[in-house]
């Protein structure tokens, strides 16, 4: 079944709004069932429409972000429409190839208007705000990178005994888990406070759980 | 060289060594007050430091300025300062309050020694140019004898805190200087008695103040170790709570934004579009309106806190099938018509967090929700044919920030935490088990329609147990500290 538009919406009620609001307009539309990324995929392709309108944060199904290079690679126009105001990860959306973004608390004759514009084949993004929107990504990641430098310059065992510390385990309790010497593990704890330019282990932790670096477990 | 020489010489290499015991010990003690704070071992320390500093080059110079006469000489004098000094900051010690922020060791032992020096060097002087010094010999036993008091009345002072160990012995070590001191007045009287008994004497002490030093600081120095770990490890959950309070604060910002989104969509759609739906279609629409304006309220009124009240299953859950289902998921519902006591509002959340993780981890299976009596209560199951939870986490996944381990999308685990507290709250529960034929079935519990209202003596709310971290961060979360 064909159509020209595909919902990737995980609120019912917006997704059932802007449908029959399209629809009304002479837009087919129909609406991905969000039971995982393949079966989102599969609609879309099954579908084959000229707009996919696109949720970033699809709940369960996680980010709406990983889902625009396949949308696009199928030939299809994604644009993101989110509740999400963090302009970096909007940028990040355009540089996946998203041509462009409606924000949910915009007004419901623009996201149509919008909608109805992109798939007239019409472009939908002011060219200052795109180069904006990417010049904010580039900060944000920049600034991402330059606070993990240190972490990257880890060694896997120092990363790991850093994991360790953050779970507020002892020299003693990590060198017996790993089986060497509290020696051995105090260097490695030497060598960390030393990449990370701080003088206490729980300096460390502090700077490793700002830079966002420790592993899922501890986030 | 005669014997006596030598004797004299002995006496002070021991005493030099006494010197530097008594300092390693007050580098001991202020290193404890380092860690702890606590006011005593810092006196003690400045005590032990001016001791041996005042002491050391007396012992180290007396030989060689007076070798014939050095108890009669520097010695006695720099003694007495040394003596006096100790002796006024170990019972400012003992009478310390437990911390003293104004409290400077180092700084105390400095100028106790310094100040002590110049004492020394007027006293000889003046001593000197008065009268030779070595006809007194009765002025230095009296002197001795003041002294032996004075230690002997610290002693009695510390001696007296019996509950406190540490004060035990350094009674015990004061009453011994007392002796010596003792011993060193009669040497001055009486041509028989060595004075290198007592400096013997001394040296015991030195040496166990060293050892109770020694020992005091590794107690502290484990107990400490704990006490930092017993701290990361608070540090960590505080922050695991606050990064979590964040998340939910958060989650529900976005959860109402896009609530009302959908609100003034659908409102827009039927008002905008109004002759060209058809009736069904704006029934529906209406309905959905109802039913998002009270899942608002749910989001803003975090728990409005309204008293149970009966409700029935079928109808409260309607809503939610009629979502869920359009969005892909296949309901079999078996609730009959029973209804329960409980907060309609939050029973549907819970139910819905339930319906979303059975998209999630069971996709494509039919999930059955039903229900049926049990006794006063009522059990609502809802069941999937996915993969099931393994036996030894089914506890395990009702904990805060509890996740799948093969599940890599971002999420803050608090679904069937809150799930759980939800429940109690409304004096329910929930539990997990194996749905016969393989998958998940989640347990819902509720008082049955018949029950008395729950807050009474039938339907008990189940307290929150409440770990340290929570009460960490409850102060702040009442002074509207944000993570």
């Amino acid at each position: 079944m064909t159509a020209d538009v595909v919902m990737v919406e995980d609120h019912a009620l917006l997704a059932d709004s802007v449908s029959l609001a399209l629809q009304v307009e002479g837009l087919d539309v129909v609406r991905a069932p969000l039971t995982s990324v393949e079966a989102v995929v599969e609609a879309v392709q099954a579908a084959a429409p000229c707009l996919v309108m696109l949720d970033l944060d699809l709940g369960e199904i996680g980010d709406g972000i990983a889902l625009i290079p396949p949308f696009v690679a199928l030939g299809c126009d994604v644009l993101v429409v989110t509740g999400d105001r963090n302009r970096a990860r909007l940028g990040q959306a355009l540089s996946a190839g998203a041509i462009g973004y409606v924000t949910k608390d915009q007004p419901f004759d623009v996201l149509v208007g919008t909608a109805q514009r992109a798939c007239a084949g019409e472009r939908v993004i002011d060219d200052n705000d795109r180069q904006d929107l990417l010049a904010e990504l580039r900060r944000v990641r920049a600034e991402l990178d330059r606070r993990r430098a240190p972490f990257e310059a880890l060694t896997p065992r120092e990363q790991d005994v850093l994991d360790h510390i953050a779970d507020g385990k002892s020299v003693e309790t990590i060198a017996a888990e790993f089986y060497v010497s509290t020696a051995t593990v105090r260097t490695q704890v030497r060598g960390i406070l030393t990449k990370l330019d701080v003088t206490s282990q729980i300096a460390a932790v502090a700077k490793a759980r700002r830079a966002g670096w420790l592993s899922k477990s501890h986030r | 060289m005669t014997t006596g020489d030598t004797t004299q010489r002995g006496v002070g290499v021991i005493r030099v060594i006494n010197a530097t015991l008594f300092m390693s010990a007050g580098v001991l003690r202020v290193v404890r007050w380092r860690l702890t704070g606590d006011a005593r071992n810092g006196y003690l320390g400045a005590a032990l430091l001016a001791f041996g500093l005042l002491t050391a080059p007396s012992s180290l110079l007396a030989p060689a300025i007076h070798s014939s006469q050095p108890e009669l000489t520097l010695a006695p004098i720099s003694r007495i300062v040394a003596v006096v000094a100790c002796l006024v900051l170990v019972v400012r010690g003992l009478r310390a309050t437990a911390v003293d922020s104004r409290l400077r060791p180092l700084r105390t032992a400095a100028l106790a020694t310094v100040f002590g020096w110049a004492l020394t060097a007027v006293a000889i002087t003046v001593a000197a140019t008065v009268q030779p010094l070595d006809g007194s010999t009765g002025l230095w036993a009296g002197a001795e004898i003041v002294l032996t008091a004075g230690w002997a009345a610290s002693a009695a002072v510390a001696l007296r805190r019996k509950r406190d160990p540490s004060a035990f012995w350094l009674g015990i070590n004061l009453a011994t200087m007392a002796t010596a001191e003792l011993v060193r007045a009669i040497a001055f009287m009486s041509v028989t008695t060595d004075a290198f008994v007592a400096t013997a004497l001394q040296l015991v002490v030195a040496g166990m103040t060293v050892a109770n030093s020694g020992a005091d600081l590794t107690e502290v120095l484990s107990s400490e170790g704990d006490r930092m770990l017993r701290l990361t490890d608070q540090l960590h959950n505080t922050e695991e709570l606050l990064d979590e309070e964040a998340r939910e604060r958060e989650e529900r910002l976005h959860d109402a934004r896009s609530v009302i989104a959908a609100l003034k969509a659908a409102s827009l759609t039927l008002d905008r579009y109004e002759e060209r739906l058809d009736d069904a279609t704006k029934h529906r629409l209406r309905s959905s309106l109802v039913s998002e304006l009270s899942r608002l309220e749910s989001v803003i009124d975090d728990r409005a806190q309204q008293p149970p009240t009966v409700f029935r299953l079928d109808l409260a859950l309607a809503p939610l099938f009629i979502a869920e289902r359009r969005n892909g998921l296949v309901i079999t519902s078996r609730l009959g018509m029973l209804s329960a006591r409980g907060r309609a509002l939050e029973f549907v959340t819970v139910v819905q967090n339930l319906l979303v993780n059975a998209r999630r981890y069971a996709p494509g299976s039919v999930v059955t929700v039903g229900a049926r009596a049990r006794g006063d209560a009522v059990e609502v199951y809802v069941e999937d044919r996915g993969p099931g939870i393994p036996s030894e986490e089914r506890e395990l996944v009702f904990a805060r920030g509890h996740r799948a381990c093969r599940d890599q999308t971002e999420g803050s685990g608090l679904g069937l935490y809150l799930a759980r507290r939800l429940m109690r709250e409304q004096g329910g529960d929930i539990r997990v088990e194996e749905r016969p034929g393989g998958g998940a079935r989640f347990v819902l519990t509720l008082p049955g329609s018949a029950s008395r209202p729950a807050g009474t003596t039938c339907a008990p709310i189940v307290p929150q147990p409440r770990s340290d971290a929570d009460n960490i961060v409850r102060p702040l979360r009442a002074r509207g500290v944000s993570a």
